[in-house]
């Protein structure tokens, strides 16, 4: 695991909410850390946190060793979920972002 | 246990168990399923016993990718409770095209396959719902960190299925 700060060990009740409006919304992101499993991100506007499921992160290959380049830089993404008491998800993939 | 009584098609022919002889040996076994009935007779001696399927004929079918490394450990004891499985401490299981994303080539931090593990409907429904999988369609099943171990102790089977790559 590479990060700056790990929203991983923060509690989701304190992530900040992102609204559910946002949902399918493109979105600016603050890379802060990366995991195996993905990567965790600030959403800038709604200032919270939200996850990225590791088949999400990228539509080349995903390691926590390239993906770790990534961190403090910003990007778009794509909220996918915004559920009430669980992670925010969101999709780093070009592919997946609409343009 | 010995003195058991089985459940035999005549009531006049008395099944019991009359003595248990443990057997220890490394060999390759099997188990045995019946795929279109869950209870049957088998003969023993020549009294026939009524006996059943392991685990339940309602079993719901769970995948996962494990991440790189940890697919062999899996398959053999189920989920390790004792490294790091997901970001809340949950394990994640999910319907068969979840566990494919995750098991994609380009997922560098998984496995390119996935187990499948089969698990009574009622035991997974008291240790976890399923629910929507957040990432794309599909459902998912977070087993918390406290019921690894309760899972691993419910789960009739697993079997690996390899990506084609």
């Amino acid at each position: 695991m590479v990060r700056s700060i790990d929203i991983h060990d923060i509690p989701v009740a304190e992530w900040g909410e992102l609204p559910k409006s946002l949902i399918g919304q493109v979105v600016d992101v603050e890379i802060l850390c990366v995991h195996p499993f993905g990567v965790g991100v600030r959403v800038v506007a709604a200032d919270s946190y939200g996850h990225v499921n590791a088949p999400h992160v990228t539509d080349g290959l995903f390691t926590v060793e390239e993906a770790s380049k990534e961190i403090g830089s910003q990007q778009k993404a794509v909220v996918l979920a915004a559920p009430v008491g669980w992670q925010p998800t969101l999709s780093l993939r070009q592919s997946e972002i609409p343009s | 246990m010995v003195g058991d009584a089985l459940e035999a098609p005549h009531p006049t022919r008395d099944g019991r168990v009359t003595s248990v002889v443990r057997y220890d040996a490394t060999a390759r076994v099997h188990n045995l399923t019946v795929g279109s009935v869950h209870t049957y007779y088998v003969v023993v001696g020549d009294v026939q016993v009524l006996v059943h399927n392991c685990g339940g004929d309602d079993l719901v079918d769970l995948y996962r990718a494990p991440q790189r490394g940890d697919g062999p450990d899996e398959l053999a004891n189920g989920l390790n409770p004792s490294r790091p499985v997901d970001g809340d401490g949950s394990a994640y299981l999910g319907t068969e095209d979840v566990a494919q994303e995750y098991a994609a080539h380009r997922v560098g931090t998984h496995e390119d396959g996935y187990i499948r593990f089969k698990v009574n409907r009622r035991d997974l429904a008291a240790i976890t719902p399923r629910r929507k999988y957040q990432g794309g369609p599909g459902s998912e099943w977070a087993i918390p960190h406290s019921k690894i171990a309760e899972f691993n102790s419910k789960t009739v089977s697993r079997e690996r299925i390899d990506m084609p790559w």
